[in-house]
């Protein structure tokens, strides 16, 4: 059992202590701070180098696969960056579409995808009647399988050359609109 | 030319729209078509494309417009009307609606010609609708005396 004298003792301590110890639990001292996470602020919170990102349909069917060099999340901008991005989309026939360009961006909702820098679109790359699209700024809207620019575009197939300024595409009713100065050129000999 | 069809068709348009399911592309807007001496202008044209390249073409205009050269050395035949089909594999422009041929100074007009175009033959229709006074629909020619030579 503690005497008295040892009860004042430890009394006084913790009247001393408990003071400072509140003051240095709660309180930060003058020099301390808050150092703003500038990286998290503006910067990426993680980056995934090779990367390759599936998805699959509700019954299990896969419909988008994208393999890009490098791909930084940046959470404040509710977006991520793709550096050499390819995606292969398949569609309900099967057949597939391969979009390159030089660097990207993707959307956290994935309701878009902005490319930029040598947009090459490859419609049924597999088959030798495959018709190659480039432009140089491509925006995607993934979930309505429809993407449109503002840019020049090239569009070369087995039989012909067509360009225009301006474009969209339904990459599943396959219908693209070519929306000013058209030109085009048709092979015609049997 | 005998050989247009088989040159590169060049097209320039305001607009066009590619349906790669149909093989249909549609032109828009101040369409110029080009195939060797053969010459399209109108508002609006059709393309169906198959395996073997261009199979027709169909152009709309207030009034469309045609123009080839038969052969070399010989004149320009002109084609108008409110709608062409040119049949490429056959040679045959089918023009109706306001038809009119001119053909080595020669005219045809009415609601439909028939233009062979390897043959240089017209085959003009007067057809069913009738004109003001309810008669129906004539076919005019005007053929023009071709000059005799001096010799004989």
């Amino acid at each position: 059992m503690l005497d008295l004298s040892n009860k004042i003792r430890v009394g006084l301590a913790a009247v001393i202590l408990i003071p400072v110890l509140l003051y240095w639990g709660f309180a930060s001292s003058p020099n301390e701070t808050e150092r703003e996470n500038v990286s998290l602020l503006h910067g990426m919170d993680y980056f995934v180098e090779t990367a390759v990102i599936k998805e699959w349909d509700a019954e299990g069917k896969l419909l988008r696969t994208l393999h890009t060099d490098q791909l930084e999340h940046y959470p404040n901008l509710k977006l991520s960056t793709l550096d050499k991005p390819e995606s292969i989309s398949i569609r309900k026939d099967y057949s597939k579409v391969k979009i390159t360009s030089d660097t990207g961006t993707v959307l956290d909702d994935n309701n878009q995808t902005n490319l930029a820098g040598n947009v090459i679109v490859n419609d049924n790359p597999d088959s030798t009647s495959a018709t190659i699209l480039s432009t140089e700024q491509l925006t995607i809207y993934p979930n309505r399988d429809y993407a449109e620019t503002d840019e020049p575009v090239n569009i070369v197939s087995s039989q012909s050359i067509l360009k225009g300024v301006g474009m969209d595409i339904d990459f599943n009713t396959r219908i693209l609109n070519l929306h000013s100065r058209v030109e085009g050129s048709h092979d015609n000999a049997k | 030319l005998p050989d247009d069809q088989n040159q590169p068709i060049y097209i320039t348009a305001d607009t066009a729209k590619i349906d790669d399911t149909t093989g249909i592309t549609t032109y828009k807007g101040n369409v110029i078509i080009k195939q060797g001496s053969l010459l399209i202008e109108a508002a609006h044209v059709d393309m169906y494309r198959n395996d073997d390249g261009v199979e027709k073409l169909i152009a709309k205009g207030s009034l469309a417009h045609f123009r080839q050269q038969p052969n070399i050395g010989d004149p320009y035949s002109d084609a108008w009307g409110k709608h062409l089909l040119y049949h490429v594999e056959n040679q045959k422009l089918t023009i109706t609606d306001k038809a009119k041929v001119i053909q080595a100074q020669d005219t045809f007009t009415g609601n439909k010609i028939v233009y062979d175009l390897d043959k240089s033959i017209v085959n003009a229709f007067g057809g069913t609708n009738t004109d003001a006074s309810g008669t129906p629909g004539r076919v005019n020619m005007v053929i023009q005396p071709k000059k005799k030579d001096k010799a004989n």
